[in-house]
């Protein structure tokens, strides 16, 4: 029996009794008071038991002290007249003891945690490896054919991805940022890695299976808490209707200036077999039209978190009427809207920024295709499209929407 | 009077007796309004100094926490941004739930964010480098390091006047860059960020350079202190005769010498890479975002240890003198601070456990550990000094036990964060900013209260009101619980730290917070209003109110120019309270354990 | 006094006495044995402030050499070590002349004090014009000074020689590695510091030059002079390290 797999077999039932769970596998009244609910992975439980064991450590430690400390405070306090009693001001037994007793247990400590930040940190040979770029102030994630998952959801105050994943599976995340620092943080594995500009960093994981979600008949909010939007929202894939999902929050966890408190992404996990169903659809498809690939990248390359389709002011310049018209720019130069401006946008974003804006945007890398897909894409934006707008894709347009008005996105 | 028989003569080794006749209180005033201003301005008074940075700490610690109540303001509701569509079909987007937009629209979050950045960067940065770092070595440490000796003054006086004045230099670059708009690095100006960001490089220039030259006044005061302890020791007084303050604020000044100058440049390469792109940090360039880390961490991890050391050792003394006891295991708690300044060189690594190697952060997680021992023993050793004391309820002590609740809690939850398995989920969060607080306000500023207010009576010659004092005390511990303790909940929970936001199910611990923040607050303005009545209206303080036996309490309260009248001599220990009748009182008034004999008249005690 | 004294020794000893022999140390300290001591130990602790300052650089210098041995190797071939060989013996030389000039304090012959701290301090400035004039004007623009008038004027500019710069202002278009403006940043970076602590020492050395001449310093208080020595040292042990790690290594 290996460490870990030890660590593994004990770690439910310790944490349970340590929660006071009713059921191996549910939340304890300890691990929902601390964590909100169990974690989402078998390590993350273990982990879990590991901080309740340190807090009923603490707890116990700090419990006798404090009474110690009380009960001296109240035993020897003054009395007018009288003094101190005498007492020596050395016990080199005692002193021996409360030095070598805390250091046992704190080697013992430094173990436990050795051993479950080596099992959270190095990956399995046969984890499925997944890119994973961090950029202000989004993500994005590339799947192993390299397509990406096109869902996004609204959220508070901006749109977030959902990442499609599988459950069950070893997922490696390899890891790199286009500009500052950033981190990949996903409390209900209970992991977390920073993310460099200059260098690959690696994170891994092995989500548990929704259908096997157990909640604990008091935790109220149970029902809700693991699914951060329900399949009635418009961005649901269609594929995944009706099958037992997972939600996981990410966030980033290294400041990273004007909206790091949105830099959020969803984790959703469903079952293996459903993701490899639908895995193939999300590879590039070499028949879209230009128009259709500019509404993907629009989607899974974060786009959507700052650019608005509609008009509406967000981080960054909305896409209507942009191609076409006439930009202001902040030094007061006005420059035409046309391919070669957002091509220049894309690739070298600091070269002219919007009146009105900050110098925001990191470059993005975008195969030709993508580019001329985004460019088509800004055409159908455009009433003024100086030629012809292109129509808009596949999807069925509203016939009660106003004109003008782009095409809802498909999923 | 004191016992001493220094004779009346010539023979005046150390000059106490000039030709001036310095007798006077060293608060007294000059002739003029302007000749008292020119005195404190160009005094090389050590008593001087110390009060002209305990008003200045006093206020950059109003300042920062004036941040700080902006930010829990901020977090009292997430930002939302709603649309709404009027019946006639216009969409309206508004972002709700920011306090500081500066967006004028206000359908941005972005602007908004970035006010709220600024803050808790002014916070962080005020907090750190202009109150924590010299809190109590600048002011009670300046005050009562040469007194606790029996000695004049530092060993280099001008040098001291001369931190001041760099301290002050230094603050008014880092309110310049507040002027010019501030800084939205966070205190710790990571990289690549903070070369990158804010195309007005003067704010953030400013704010480095501030924190730069803040450096050489801690240098400098760390400096005196070193030689001042090494060189200015009351005859009969060897090293274990020292008070334990002096061992603590001596450790912290090793640490102030030693650490600082790394900080320094690092701050200039910071300044050079911001200004002139020099790559060292950049990896466009080749250089490495990490390496700013562990720069940056080589000594700011060490200056915790700056400032809590002197808190721990401000509680020596007060927990001795207000139990009347002689502090457990003197030796242990001296050699435990001078471990700690050491190891603590040793452990920076854990602020970077998320962005080290695998090998690197074992080993920084296991050095980490090493580090928790002797401070795990200084407090059983204060809470065995309780054991068969006379325990005294007055302010000092009740910040004294405030300090040991609040610092077990901090150095506790230190634990899951030096575990490595937990700090991968903790890192970063909530749990860290608690932790933090509880060490550093809980720690240190509580110190620095229990030692305001111990030696309040000594520094102004008046006593402040003990019931309102220690009903705001209570107040602040109160208020410090609830704004904190929920923040451990929220770091376990999933929420990040230097978030102007969050997602909804954070909402309710956020409010708590907020609301403790109010507690925290209304416990400061009390206090503050008791300090500003006390020395309006204040009572005279006696020689020795709380019968300490320390030689700052043979000196007047408060003290003459040249701080004693006679030098003193060391004729017993600092925690000799079972076999001396304090200074200033008489045998009488002062109750002695029968079964000890007093040391007899014109004996000196042997040292060395 | 209590406040900033800056009034001259008071009375005591006769008016004909130099200025160092009616010196009152601080009342503070027991004899001025124990000033001048403690002197020493504070200015002892100053100097390893400075050694950790420098510690920095040293350590980014190591760490990037690991990293990119090929730009360290090319970056210290196009360093010339016989400027920086002169450089060396300059600063030698001018740590043996303030050595002198303390033991002509210290045994009271006042004039040859004098002179010795006057070519100290024409040794540092002929440091920082070797290294201006030398290293730096050249590889950062390409100008040459040249005394002997060859090239008809005093300076003349050499194509295809100058832009070696740190980080993003490098410019040289003949740098075979990537990372050469790394390379040239820690160079700067650690030569200019330097050159800034020379630049603090020779006012140091001024400024008791000044002192010497008005007699405040001779055999019995010297403090002074001996932590200007000191400071001067170090910034020549600095040198010392710096030199073989910039010019010689490759």
């Amino acid at each position: 029996m290996t460490a870990a797999s030890l660590l593994e077999a004990t770690s439910r039932p310790l944490l349970a009794t340590l929660t006071f769970a009713q059921d191996v596998d549910a939340p304890g009244l300890w691990q929902r008071l601390w964590m909100g609910k169990n974690a989402g992975s078998a390590l993350g439980d273990d982990t879990d038991a590991m901080y309740i064991w340190l807090w009923w450590f603490c707890v116990f430690w700090f419990v006798f002290l404090m009474a110690l400390m009380v009960y001296f405070v109240a035993k020897y306090r003054r009395r007018p007249g009288v003094a101190a009693i005498v007492s020596p001001a050395h016990n080199t037994p005692l002193e021996i003891a409360w030095t070598v007793i805390p250091t046992l247990f704190l080697v013992y400590i430094f173990f436990r945690g050795f051993q479950g930040y080596m099992d959270k940190l190095v990956s399995p040979g046969d984890a499925v490896e997944m890119r994973l770029t961090a950029y202000k102030w989004n993500w994005e994630l590339e799947y192993p054919n390299g397509g990406n998952s096109p869902a996004t959801a609204v959220i508070g105050a901006r749109s977030v991805p959902v990442f499609y994943l599988p459950a069950g599976v070893n997922i490696r995340l390899r890891m790199n940022s286009r500009d500052v620092m950033h981190a990949f943080w996903v409390p209900a594995f209970r992991i977390k890695q920073d993310i460099v500009p200059n260098r690959y960093t690696a994170l891994w994981f092995n989500a548990n299976d929704p259908s096997g979600d157990k909640t604990h008949p008091l935790d109220a909010n149970a029902a809700t808490a693991r699914r951060l939007l329900d399949a009635s929202a418009p961005d649901f894939i269609e594929e995944f209707k009706g099958v037992p999902y997972e939600d996981h929050w990410v966030f980033c966890a290294e400041y990273c200036g004007d909206e790091h408190s949105e830099m959020a992404a969803i984790l959703r996990i469903v079952p293996e077999d459903a993701f490899n169903r639908w895995l193939p659809t999300t590879a590039e498809d070499p028949n879209a039209s230009p128009a259709d690939v500019g509404r993907a990248v629009y989607t899974v390359k974060g786009c959507a978190s700052c650019h608005s389709l509609d008009g509406s002011p967000n981080t960054g310049p909305t896409w209507k009427d942009v191609y076409g018209h006439e930009v202001e720019l902040a030094d007061g130069s006005r420059v035409p809207g046309d391919a070669n401006y957002i091509r220049e946008s894309i690739l070298i974003p600091g070269a002219k920024i919007v009146k009105g804006y900050g110098n925001n945007m990191p470059p993005f890398v975008l195969s030709e295709r993508q580019i001329d897909g985004v460019i088509a894409y800004m055409r159908t934006m455009s009433v003024h499209a100086g030629g012809n707008a292109a129509p808009p894709a596949t999807a069925p347009t509203d016939p009660a929407a106003p004109p003008g008005t782009p095409a809802p996105a498909p999923n | 009077m004191s016992t001493h028989d220094v004779p009346h003569d010539s023979h005046d080794p150390r000059g106490l007796h000039d030709a001036h006749g310095h007798h006077a209180s060293y608060l007294a005033p000059k002739e003029t309004f302007w000749a008292t201003v020119k005195d404190w301005a160009t005094t090389v008074d050590h008593k001087k100094i110390g009060v002209m940075y305990l008003f200045a700490i006093l206020f950059m610690f109003f300042l920062g926490g004036a941040a700080a109540m902006a930010v829990r303001l901020e977090l009292w509701e997430p930002v939302r941004v709603v649309t709404s569509t009027t019946p006639s079909g216009t969409t309206t987007t508004e972002v709700t739930g920011q306090l500081f937009a500066a967006d004028a629209e206000g359908t941005s979050i972005g602007p908004g964010n970035n006010v709220y950045n600024r803050i808790f960067t002014l916070h962080g940065a005020i907090m750190v480098f202009m109150v924590i770092i010299p809190s109590i070595p600048a002011s009670l440490g300046n005050f009562f390091l040469p007194i606790m000796l029996g000695a004049k003054d530092v060993a280099f006086p001008r040098l001291n006047l001369l931190s001041w004045y760099v301290y002050l230099f230094g603050s008014i670059f880092a309110v310049t860059s507040i002027i010019l708009g501030g800084v939205d690095t966070g205190w710790t100006f990571y990289t690549p960020y903070s070369t990158t960001t804010d195309a007005q490089h003067w704010r953030v220039v400013f704010m480095i350079l501030g924190a730069f030259i803040l450096g050489f006044s801690s240098i400098l005061t760390g400096l005196n202190f070193v030689v001042t302890v090494h060189k200015l020791r009351a005859p009969g007084m060897g090293w274990f005769d020292m008070p334990l303050f002096v061992w603590a604020i001596y450790s912290a000044a090793v640490i102030q010498v030693l650490a600082t100058p790394v900080i320094g440049i690092t701050l200039m390469l910071l300044v050079f890479e911001r200004v002139f792109r020099i790559g060292i940090f950049d990896p466009a360039l080749g250089g490495d975002p990490v390496l700013y880390q562990h720069f940056f961490w080589f000594y700011s991890h060490p200056v915790v240890y700056v400032m809590i050391l002197p808190g721990m050792g401000i509680i020596n003394e007060t927990i001795a003198v207000h139990s009347r006891k002689k502090i457990f295991g003197y030796r242990a708690i001296a050699f435990a601070s001078l471990g700690i300044a050491a190891v603590s060189f040793l452990v920076w690594g854990h602020h970077m456990f998320t962005s080290m190697s695998e090998l690197a952060s074992t080993v920084f997680s296991a050095l980490t550990f090493l580090v928790a021992i002797p401070t795990a023993v200084k407090v059983f050793n204060w809470i065995a000094t309780l054991y068969k004391g006379s325990i005294a309820m007055n302010t000092p002590m009740l910040y004294t036990l405030i300090f040991l609740f609040l610092f077990s809690i901090g150095g506790l939850t230190g634990l899951p964060l030096g575990t490595l398995s937990t700090d991968l989920h903790l890192h970063d969060s909530y749990f860290v900013v608690a932790h933090f607080h509880y060490v550093m306000m809980g720690g240190t500023m509580m110190g620095l209260m229990a030692g305001i207010h111990h030696w309040w009576p000594k520094m102004f010659g008046k006593m402040y009101a003990e019931k309102p004092a220690m009903i705001a005390a209570l107040i602040v511990f109160v208020g410090f619980n609830i704004t904190f303790f929920s923040q451990f909940f929220l770091g376990t929970q999933g929420m990040p730290r230097r978030y102007a936001s969050y997602v909804d199910e954070f909402q309710f611990l956020h409010q708590v917070s907020t609301v403790g923040s109010w507690l925290l607050l209304l416990g400061f303005l009390l206090h503050a209003g008791v300090f500003i009545h006390s020395l309006t209206q204040g009572r005279p303080a006696p020689q020795n109110p709380w019968g300490g036996l320390t030689f700052e309490w043979e000196a007047a309260s408060p003290p003459i120019e040249h701080n004693f009248e006679h030098e003193p001599i060391c004729r017993h220990g600092p925690y000799d309270f079972e076999s001396t009748v304090p200074p200033g009182w008489k045998p009488e008034d002062y109750p002695l354990p029968p079964a000890t004999a007093p040391v007899p008249q014109g004996v000196v005690v042997a040292r060395h | 006094m209590t406040t900033l004294d800056t009034r001259p020794p008071g009375p005591g000893a006769p008016e004909k006495a130099p200025l160092w022999a009616r010196y009152q140390h601080g009342h503070h300290w027991r004899t001025a044995a124990d000033e001048f001591d403690a002197c020493k130990l504070g200015f002892w602790l100053f100097l390893t402030t400075e050694v950790l300052l420098f510690g920095g650089i040293f350590c980014a210098y190591f760490i990037f050499r690991s990293l990119y041995p090929a730009a360290w190797q090319e970056g210290s071939q196009s360093l010339d070590w016989r400027w920086g060989g002169l450089n060396t013996v300059v600063l030698l030389l001018s740590s043996y002349t303030m050595a002198a000039s303390i033991y002509a304090i210290q045994t009271n012959q006042q004039a040859r004090a004098r002179r010795n701290l006057l070519i100290t301090l024409v040794f540092g400035g002929a440091f920082l014009c070797i290294k201006f004039l030398f290293e730096y004007l050249p590889k950062w623009t390409g100008w040459h000074f040249d005394p002997t008038l060859a090239h008809g004027a005093l300076f003349h500019f050499v194509e295809g020689y100058g832009g070696k710069r740190p980080g993003s202002l490098f410019t040289y278009p003949f740098a075979t590695d990537p990372h050469m403006p790394l390379w040239w940043s820690i160079y700067y970076c650690g030569t200019a510091i330097h050159a800034l602590h020379v630049v603090i020492g020779m006012a140091l050395i001024a400024r008791v030059y000044v002192r010497a001449g008005r007699g405040h310093y001779g055999p019995s208080h010297y403090t002074m002079v001996e932590m200007t020595g000191l400071y001067w040292h170090l910034v020549d042990l600095i040198w010392i390290f710096l030199f073989p790690l910039l010019y010689l290594i490759h």
